[in-house]
């Protein structure tokens, strides 16, 4: 029997895990993460807003399948063309294919003053504790103006800002506040949500909420004394509590040849088959990648899927599916769902999404753990509401 | 070395129960989940449901009957080539009628004249189109 080839994965977040899991009969499979546990990221928001700290994270050690090997450990470098990995130890690492999926590097100083304002405040994109100060500002603040401002559009989650809040919403009129409380939300579009077709779902809740949208707004300048935040196109708000979503850059990993990563720090890579530029053995999946048309797990899920059959000889590629599950408070929900040919489909709120959403976050672990398990179920549930079939519904 | 391979299928078997009690586990204690979904459950709508069942049931029956199975099936494919915007007008057509019950008789004049009206003679059309069709 020929030797197992050596497939390295440089990061355990989703993209890395189901990668891995879906790899192990064919390959001989190493993966790299510099934490020993793997965090499911959406939980910030629950921890931010509902003090839910259940589904924060697991050791990564128990969501790999038997045979997979992990070292716990960063990657300093990593060589295309010499094929090899460095980790901080300066142990050398070789592989045949390699896959980079290591996420994003939050910096909050990438807006001057957001690094003292999330001291403050908190956000729920960076750490548990930031997140946890969120929900203390939430469940104490009586009266004033509650700032969400946006200050990078390429933020893990797309819904993220709307799901926050509204979920700040729900919390200040479960307190009884809520009249007390100027809402505003700060984003850097002509209108709420990017998608002009998303937004004619969005806006009206919005409206309804009694949130104030600010548009064409990126937050650029925080002046903590004087408690204003001032955007790019020169404009001010006033705050008594606010979140700027952080900026985000490329992973800090140095990667041969220089250009494979552009000059945010994202790597490079196609946007169908996830191949970084002419290297047939390295792929870049997840939010650490360019291709990643979204910064969510599913798409980093559906990515892992695409690399773990193109490696196996198949033609498979991205259809730039979406399928972000946003939570709007007060048990409802709905789906972001679109692909490259598809803009964002008019997807109603309603209980069952809002279900929907909350079944796909308990079930999580197990679809990290079990691809082979899961993927028959995904392959019906991307098949059946797949934008162009979704379009027809919700016109 | 059966054994062992025996061994190990069991033990992969229950290693994945467990898995699975772990997420029915996360389900159960999921309180947002489990508000949502008594929500949606225990409603209105849902007691009046269940108070009606037994003549729901009774009406599914005779509905799943396979000659009105194919009445039905007649039925959905006339909806389908029924002109939405036409049937909007034949609703409105039928509203009117109920506030014409309290107008008096039309005189023959009126008649002629109404007949004459090019919405009126685009209506009467159809409906002498659709005699057509039935008598052919």
């Amino acid at each position: 029997m020929a030797e197992k080839k050596k497939f390295l994965i440089v990061g355990g977040g989703a993209g890395g895990a189901i990668l891995a899991n879906s790899l192990i009969k064919d390959f001989n499979v190493t993966i790299v993460n510099d934490t020993p546990n793997h965090y499911y990221w959406p939980q910030l928001l629950q921890i931010a807003f509902r003090n839910d700290y259940s589904n924060l994270y697991r050791p990564l050690s128990s969501l790999l399948a038997k045979g997979v090997n992990l070292i716990v450990d960063k990657v300093k470098k990593v060589d295309l063309q010499e094929r090899t990995v460095t980790l901080s130890n300066n142990k050398l690492m070789n592989y045949d294919y390699i896959a980079i999926a290591p996420g994003v590097t939050i910096e909050h100083k990438g807006i001057e003053g957001n690094d003292k304002l999330v001291e403050q405040y908190g956000d729920f994109h960076s750490t548990p504790q930031n997140a946890s100060k969120v929900f203390n500002v939430v469940t104490n603040m009586k009266k004033g103006t509650f700032l969400i401002a946006v200050g990078d559009p390429y933020h893990r989650c797309p819904p993220s800002p709307y799901e926050g809040i509204l979920l700040a919403d729900e919390v200040f009129r479960l307190r009884g506040v809520r009249n007390d409380i100027n809402m505003v939300l700060a984003v850097p579009y002509p209108r709420a949500y990017p998608a002009e077709t998303f937004n004619e779902v969005l806006e009206p809740i919005l409206k309804e909420r009694g949130i104030n949208v600010m548009t064409f707004f990126t937050a650029d300048k925080i002046d903590i004394e004087n408690k204003k935040i001032t955007s790019l196109e020169g404009e001010e708000l006033s705050y008594d509590a606010a979140i700027v979503i952080p900026v985000h850059k490329g992973p800090k990993i140095e990667i041969k040849p220089e250009d494979a990563i552009n000059q945010d720090g994202f790597i490079n890579a196609d946007k169908f088959t996830n191949q970084i530029l002419k290297y047939d053995d390295a792929f870049a999946i997840g939010d650490a990648s360019t291709s990643a048309n979204a910064k969510t797990g599913v798409t980093a899920h559906l990515q892992a899927k695409v690399v773990s059959k193109r490696v196996l000889g198949f033609d498979a590629r991205n259809t730039g599916r979406t399928n972000c599950p946003t939570e709007l408070g007060f048990e409802e929900g709905t789906f972001v769902i679109s692909d490259y040919n598809h803009p964002a489909v008019k997807v109603p709120a309603n209980a069952i999404n809002f279900i929907m959403k909350r079944l796909f976050a308990d079930a999580y672990w197990d679809i990290i753990r079990h691809p082979e398990f899961w993927d028959p179920i995904f392959d019906v549930y991307f098949e059946n509401t797949q934008p162009e079939v979704l379009w027809k519904l919700f016109r | 070395m059966e054994e062992i391979n025996e061994a190990e299928l069991q033990s992969e078997s229950l290693e994945r129960l467990l898995h699975l009690v772990e997420m029915v586990n996360n389900i159960l204690k999921d309180e947002e989940l489990l508000k949502a979904i008594s929500k949606l459950v225990v409603s209105e709508e849902t007691f009046l449901v269940v108070d009606r069942l037994p003549q729901i049931i009774k009406l599914i029956e005779q509905l799943t009957r396979q000659e009105n199975l194919e009445k039905i099936e007649l039925i959905l494919n006339l909806l389908q080539s029924l002109d939405k915007q036409m049937l909007e007008k034949l609703g409105n057509a039928f509203k009117a009628m109920k506030i014409e019950e309290k107008a008096k008789p039309m005189s023959i004049s009126k008649i002629i004249v109404t007949l004459s009206e090019p919405e009126v003679s685009k209506g009467l059309d159809v409906v002498l189109n659709l005699l057509r069709a039935l008598g052919s």
